[in-house]
């Protein structure tokens, strides 16, 4: 009998949020670990502040390069010595949908920063 | 409609950037990574919680000083956009990727992108001939 591989699959969702367009927004756990960890260890297992920036963000910015990305930005979600900055949540959108909704969003990347990127175009409010 | 607001209560992080000089060259890292299109360059190698500070010579947010928030020391480079954007402007950067743990992108897909910015890259160093060494023998 083969060994067993008890490890999760990187295609786990970590983070599953709606968003204010009832768009399905995840983070998968091989993206959470290869990048979020090893390059964000700021976030560590934040996965709760993540889960709100795409609920309850304060901007959504369209990205300033890649025509398939936002940016949702949310103060306060982390905690000292992060929390008077934004944490950025960077989305890339139109990926396939773990609930088969139609619109899907998948994270790239997130970090704590103090403003709102330059040469970003404003989504919402 | 482009935004740029800066909250009023942010730290101002004042970074400080390392003595180039006290660098151990052993520690600094490189690394590339393929889906969030980003060159990171690790001061103390890599790994290090920090935030993410635009730099203010930047007109698209390109790079970002990786700062700690305890001592506003620069740790890092996070260079975003970076072979969408950022190496048409400054194409001598791509020989970075030649020295980064790549993540997510294969070295002959790097090679097909060095040979199309060829031509840039050329430009680049024919600029550089006439602003440096010709003004030598003027």
């Amino acid at each position: 009998m083969p060994p067993t591989d008890d490890r999760p699959s990187p295609r786990t969702v970590v983070v599953s949020a709606v968003d204010r367009w009832g768009r399905d927004m995840v983070a998968y756990l091989g993206r959470w670990e290869s990048h979020v960890e090893q390059r964000h260890p700021e976030l560590d297992e934040h996965f709760d502040v993540v889960d709100l920036a795409l609920r309850d963000p304060e901007v959504i910015t369209l990205d300033a390069v890649h025509p398939n990305r936002e940016n949702f930005y949310r103060r306060g979600a982390l905690p000292p010595p992060y929390d008077r900055l934004y944490l950025k949540v960077c989305m890339a959108m139109g990926g396939r949908s773990p609930r088969g909704l139609p619109t899907t969003g998948e994270v790239v990347t997130a970090y704590p920063t103090p403003r709102v990127g330059r040469g970003e175009a404003q989504k919402w409010p | 409609m482009a935004v740029t607001n800066i909250d009023p209560g942010a730290p101002d992080f004042s970074p400080q950037w390392p003595e180039r000089t006290d660098l151990d060259i052993a520690q600094v890292a490189f690394t590339y990574d393929a889906a969030s299109d980003t060159l990171f360059i690790d001061f103390y190698g890599p790994g290090r919680p920090a935030a993410s500070v635009p730099s203010e010579d930047d007109d698209r947010d390109d790079v970002y000083l990786r700062v700690d928030p305890a001592t506003a020391a620069v740790v890092g480079l996070q260079i975003e956009h970076f072979l969408s954007a950022f190496v048409l402007d400054r194409p001598d950067y791509l020989d970075a990727l030649e020295l980064a743990d790549l993540h997510g992108i294969p070295p002959d897909q790097v090679d097909a992108i060095r040979e199309r910015l060829a031509p840039v890259r050329k430009r680049a160093a024919v600029d550089a001939v006439f602003d440096d060494l010709a003004r030598m023998s003027a």
